[in-house]
């Protein structure tokens, strides 16, 4: 699980949010990502194909493209690709009205855009990882409990045909 | 410091009145990266010009919408930047334009936030080809 690249997402109307963003995460990540950087959340959504494993995702996106949907309506979209995908909101506006609205619509997390916001993004995403490579050690352990129980059983079905008697001992 | 006192004399807030924009955030941001400066102040000259001009046409149209998003927007790099002279001035316009109110003095505000950033581009300039 150490060299799994996670599929990141990266919405925002501001380049430099975007570029300094993605030079936090190279800077002070303990994963590798493969990171897709959008100024628009419909340019995010025409390559939901990639299958992202975290979204980051602005508020506001309406500044270069004034057609632009805001934030919560992509992540009502994604969500209705995705009901699992984790995605972080990331907004300037102190607003407990929209931190509610966003949690509410199955955002992850809201961080706001503060000094400290990069580290708390940085948190969010070491937390989503940590739960995603749980998710993948319990599917494991699933799949191999299952892959035990199914020898043990054709192991007793081998004896019990061939050799007449699975406990001889007790004749 | 005053916003006002900084307008007058073009300060940027930290105490150096000469100058418009002080990149200290940025730098620390940087962790010694000057490859990373050097891009940000780049994407800063490179897309401020069309900001700005969208600013005052948002303005003159008396367009809220617009103007509250591109206010909006323009926060997050003049605090890159360190442009502290005119931050708040863009977060009144943002409000206002939001809230639909002191709508008289926009205009106003715009052109100082216009007006600031000219000059902090031209700093910005003359430092990175120094």
């Amino acid at each position: 699980m150490a060299d799994k690249s996670y599929k990141l997402f990266l919405v925002d109307d501001d380049e430099m949010v975007l570029t300094s963003l993605e030079n936090h995460l190279k800077n002070h990540s303990q994963h590798r990502y493969e990171l897709h950087k959008f100024p628009t959340g419909e340019a995010a959504l025409e390559k939901m194909d990639i299958k992202p494993d975290i979204v980051i995702l602005d508020y506001f996106l309406d500044s270069v493209d004034q057609n632009a949907k805001p934030g919560i309506e992509i992540l009502k979209q994604m969500k209705q690709i995705d009901s699992n995908l984790p995605v972080v909101m990331l907004t300037k506006e102190d607003s407990i009205e929209i931190a509610t609205e966003t949690v509410r619509s199955g955002a992850y997390d809201y961080v706001i855009k503060n000094d400290t916001a990069y580290y708390k993004v940085q948190n969010n995403i070491n937390n989503i990882v940590k739960a995603i490579s749980l998710k993948h050690f319990v599917g494991l352990q699933k799949k191999y409990t299952w892959a035990v129980v199914i020898s043990l059983v054709l192991m007793i079905v081998y004896i019990t045909f061939f050799h007449g008697n699975l406990f001889p001992g007790a004749e | 410091m005053s916003e006002q006192e900084n307008q007058a004399t073009g300060g940027n807030g930290s105490g150096n009145s000469d100058t418009y924009t002080d990149l200290t955030y940025l730098r620390e941001m940087a962790n010694g990266d000057e490859e990373f400066v050097l891009k940000m102040v780049n994407t800063y000259l490179e897309n401020t010009p069309q900001a700005l001009d969208d600013l005052e046409v948002a303005a003159k149209e008396e367009n809220m919408d617009r103007l509250r998003a591109i206010a909006h927007k323009m926060k997050q790099s003049i605090e890159f930047m360190g442009i502290s002279s005119i931050k708040e001035t863009a977060t009144q316009i943002e409000h206002y334009a939001k809230e639909d109110e002191n709508i008289d003095n926009l205009a106003t505000m715009v052109e100082q936030v216009v007006d600031v950033s000219k000059k902090a581009m031209e700093e910005l300039r003359r430092d990175i080809s120094n």
